[in-house]
């Protein structure tokens, strides 16, 4: 990996609270900052509440956030007014989770991956069927589905198909939400293999948000993990995997399933539940659950310190 | 498509009412162009004659040939019902999205004219715009659009709702898409369905309230041939020549049941539920 | 034995215990609603009042016939108010009515209109209830029977009759039944108001569509409800096929049928409209389409005004039986 390489994204301070009922509010992101390179994976991991959907989304300002930075090459996206936000769009692309329910049912293939390049006037017919052709050919579908519907399609196709309309426009980046997660076993190793085939070959940025670990170590250079709205530790993968320092991460490595006997490790048990992250105060989110909590966990919130070489950990074990 | 018109086939009584409404509508159409008379023809010294070879549905207290006077006013009353419909379909659709689509201040502004209009039975509500519009048969068809009006954009508007949080929608949400391009293109299309089904049964009760307007005097004005002023105009006579008030009845009837029986197999095919 | 007359016992205690919570919580729901007529009435009022002020017409002229003279039109505007801006106007007519209840007289007979209403409104409701009467016996029991015995030859009869039924033209039936057992047989008058016998006729007429819609619903949601699992589970446990139907399924079928019995209500009070001019009979209806004519706008008020304010009543008694037969609805 060259050093060189430009930031494609650098996501600074960025909250999104949701009020709920009168004064109360959920802190799905809060104060969360990680950089992608041009060209990297960036596996954005955590449970279910965690917050990665909701960021994924802001990201995007598919979700508008209340604060903080999203810097495009350098440009705060968040300062876009809406024709410029438009027009940026085809840079800025996502695959959602469920294949099938992005796609309406009443339009067959075809329809369905020119949709973007009718959106952003790609061009005449020909020119569109040439590009629809081309993009099929890219992720994988024979020409025949051209005229097949959604519920005429397995998942894997259907995600493809969402794969196709995320390239069609040549886009830099791409948030990827859980696109394997909602796919049997050996879909999910095709689609992984084409998103890394097209990264390569399209140069393209990912933002890969999953909950499935095993599933972020196959693709990501590096990994962001997070709990409860914030960040708890962001590290290349090999070296998350190697030397997890955060005690959250070590217990979601301990239930990561491995064939290596050697690498096995004990499964850590988490005592309680995930509470949900609502009117948060001070002190360590990971507090009430955490096998090595100290008294100063409980009142003054870890914040994100670089203890190796680009590995950053949120805890007050290591000072 | 085509397993949408084979089920439909199936249903027999659904043949039926297809078969009647086409007769009639072939009527409408052919009737006035291949009859002889003229509806507004009076002969005074054929007055109120019964069913006979020459006025095979007998004549009216002018002496106006009844058949010929049904031809014509099937052509009104289809025009009307057609008209009705399709008004109250697309004004009720803008409504119910704009509504559902964008909520807020519009929505509830929109809501409480709806709420206003479903306030009272709709024939008084009918009674009430041609009261202030004037008698005539085009006031009573936008009378009757009206109170139609709220029916499309109730349903429409909470399909919209749930439509509006579709995956596909989003989709097109994150892929740059423009709010019309999004209702044109996935919300209105999967509107369809419901729309279709109120519109079949929609006919038959508007060709009735227009009809209805015109048997108070409140519709279609003499001389017009309309199958409701008929009504009126033969109840003078009742006691001696009940045909001039019955038959135009009977045709009246028999289309809206065609309608019904049509609307009903058209519900049954496009939404399958156990009968 | 007295197992059984245990668990019903302890099940009415219980259900008592809980009415109890539901009726504060359906309390405070009724009341919310009953005050909710009322702006709701006043808008009402304040619309049709401002349509009707945009109307064609001469109210002074249509009174005083057409040969009056100027002089007199001039008078009697004078008297109507009709020259005022339409705020005063409006101001006027909210005043009367709120501190005296007064809703003007009507232009026809001079009367006031609250007088006229109260004469006409308790005949079209004799009419309306007695129609709705007949509806809701002859739905039930052809209803329930019709699905209890599907594809017998009564439920093809019934499917027939409902057909015809829902697509009659109420005018147009009215003029049949006069022509036939008015004119021809002479059981009936075919006009008029009084006795029984005046009733039966226009009742019939009216109840027709009624009749028909709600069988039809009565029987499909009938058939719903059998079809359900808990019915066969009734059925296994022993219950006769009379108690099954009657106590599991009928109560469970009937939350539609109720909101149907709503909708109908509304549709006749306006299908007396017709039903009382084709059978002359001196309802609010027909005294709202001669005041139509006669440019009386205010009777055609307070008409609209009282026709609005049963359909309120009407949907809110509705939205409050709810309670009674759904237990899993409670507000």
């Amino acid at each position: 990996m060259s050093l060189h390489r430009k930031k494609k994204i650098e996501v600074r301070n960025l909250k999104k609270y949701f009020e709920i009922a009168k004064s109360t509010f959920v802190h799905a992101v809060d104060d969360i900052s990680f950089d992608i390179m041009e060209g990297e994976i960036l596996g954005l991991v955590g449970e279910s509440g965690s917050g990665k959907t909701t960021a994924g989304r802001s990201v995007l300002r598919l979700i508008e956030p209340d604060s903080g930075e999203v810097l495009f090459d350098g440009q705060n996206i968040l300062d876009f007014d809406h024709h410029e936000m438009k027009r940026r769009r085809r840079d800025l692309q996502i695959i959602f989770q469920d294949p099938v329910s992005v796609l309406n049912p009443r339009k067959n293939v075809f329809q369905l991956i020119s949709e973007p390049l009718r959106i952003h006037q790609y061009g005449g017919r020909k020119a569109i069927r040439e590009r629809v052709c081309y993009l099929a050919e890219k992720v994988g579908l024979s020409g025949e589905i051209m005229s097949c519907y959604p519920h005429e399609l397995d998942g894997g196709r259907c995600q493809r198909v969402g794969i196709a309309r995320a390239i069609a426009l040549d886009p830099s980046f791409i948030v990827c939400d859980e696109p394997v997660s909602a796919l049997d076993v050996s879909e999910q190793a095709q689609v992984l293999n084409l998103l890394e085939q097209l990264s390569t070959e399209l140069n393209l940025t990912y933002l890969f948000i999953s909950h499935d670990l095993s599933v972020v170590r196959r693709l990501s250079h590096r990994i962001v993990v997070l709990y409860l709205g914030m960040v708890m530790e962001t590290a290349s993968a090999k070296e998350l995997f190697d030397t997890p320092l955060h005690p959250y991460t070590r217990a979601l490595l301990s239930a990561v399933p491995t064939l290596n006997i050697d690498k096995r490790r004990e499964r850590i048990i988490l005592k309680g539940d995930v509470p949900t992250p609502i009117n948060f105060g001070e002190g360590c989110r990971f507090f009430r659950r955490c096998p090595q909590a100290m008294e100063v966990c409980g009142g003054v919130t870890p914040l994100l310190k670089e203890k190796n070489t680009s590995h950053f950990v949120a805890c007050h074990l290591y000072k | 498509m085509i397993m949408i018109l084979r089920r439909f086939k199936r249903d027999k009584a659904a043949v039926i009412g297809v078969l009647i409404v086409f007769l009639v509508l072939l009527l409408a159409v052919l009737g006035p162009v291949l009859s002889s008379g003229d509806p507004a023809e009076q002969n005074l010294r054929e007055k109120r004659l019964g069913p006979s070879l020459k006025h095979p549905f007998g004549t009216d207290a002018y002496g106006r040939d009844i058949l010929t006077r049904i031809l014509y006013g099937a052509r009104l009353t289809v025009v009307a019902g057609l008209t009705v419909v399709t008004a109250s379909m697309i004004i009720g659709i803008f409504l119910g999205v704009i509504s559902g689509y964008w909520g807020g201040l519009v929505d509830n502004l929109i809501m409480r004219i709806m709420d206003f209009t479903l306030s009272m039975p709709y024939f008084f509500l009918a009674i009430l715009i041609v009261a202030i519009l004037g008698p005539a048969l085009s006031n009573a068809i936008i009378a009757v659009t009206i109170t139609r009006i709220p029916q499309y954009a109730r349903v429409v508007r909470s399909e919209t709702l749930k439509l509006k949080r579709a995956g596909y929608v989003e989709a097109a949400m994150a892929m740059g898409a423009s709010n019309t391009r999004i209702i044109l293109e996935h919300i209105i299309p999967n509107l369809v369905g419901s729309i279709i089904v109120l519109s079949t049964v929609g006919i038959a009760s508007a060709v009735t309230m227009v009809a209805a307007l015109s048997f108070l005097g409140m519709g279609a004005q003499p001389p017009t041939a309309e199958w409701g002023l008929m009504l009126s105009e033969g109840r003078n006579y009742i006691t001696s020549d009940p045909h001039m008030t019955i038959i135009p009845g009977a045709v009246l009837a028999l289309f809206v049941l065609g309608l019904n029986l049509m609307g009903d197999g058209l519900r049954d095919t496009l939404d399958p539920r156990l009968k | 034995m007295t197992w059984l007359k245990f668990c019903e016992a302890e099940r009415k205690v219980w259900s008592m215990a809980g009415r109890k919570n539901q009726s504060s919580g359906t309390l405070k729901y009724a009341i919310k609603r009953i005050l909710m007529i009322f702006p709701l009435l006043f808008m009402i009022m304040s619309v049709v009042f401002i349509m009707l002020h945009f109307a064609p017409g001469d109210p002074a002229i249509l009174m005083l016939g057409p040969e009056a003279t100027q002089e007199k039109i001039l008078h009697i505007r004078q008297e109507l108010g009709l020259d005022n801006p339409l705020h005063i106007q409006y101001w006027d007519f909210v005043k009367k009515l709120v501190l005296e209840g007064d809703l003007g007289n009507s232009y026809q007979s001079g009367r006031p209109v609250v007088s006229e209403i109260a004469r006409t409104l308790p005949i079209s409701a004799q009419l309306a209830v007695t129609a709705l009467t007949i509806s809701i016996v002859v739905s039930l029991l052809i209803g329930v029977i019709s699905a209890v015995r599907q594809y017998s030859m009564i439920d093809l009869f019934t499917k027939i009759f409902l057909m015809i039924g829902v697509s009659m033209p109420v005018f147009w039936l009215g003029l049949v039944f006069i022509v036939i057992f008015s004119l021809k047989l002479g059981w009936f008058p075919s006009s008029g108001w009084g006795t029984f016998r005046h009733l039966v006729l226009p009742a019939v007429t009216l109840a027709a569509y009624p009749t028909a819609a709600l069988t039809r619903l009565t029987r499909s949601s009938m058939l719903e409800v059998i079809r359900q699992d808990y019915i066969r589970t009734a059925r296994s446990k022993g219950l006769s096929e009379g108690a099954t139907i009657f106590k599991h399924a009928l109560k469970n079928a009937f939350i539609p049928v109720i909101t149907m019995i709503g909708v109908e209500l509304t549709i006749l009070i306006g299908g007396s409209i017709l039903t009382e001019t084709v059978f002359a009979i001196p309802g609010l209806g027909r005294m709202t389409v001669t005041a139509v004519f006669a440019r009386d706008y205010a009777v055609i008020r307070g008409s609209i005004l009282t026709v609005a304010t049963l359909v309120a009543i009407i949907n809110l008694m509705v939205d409050l039986s709810y309670t009674l037969f759904d237990p899993r609805i409670r507000y």
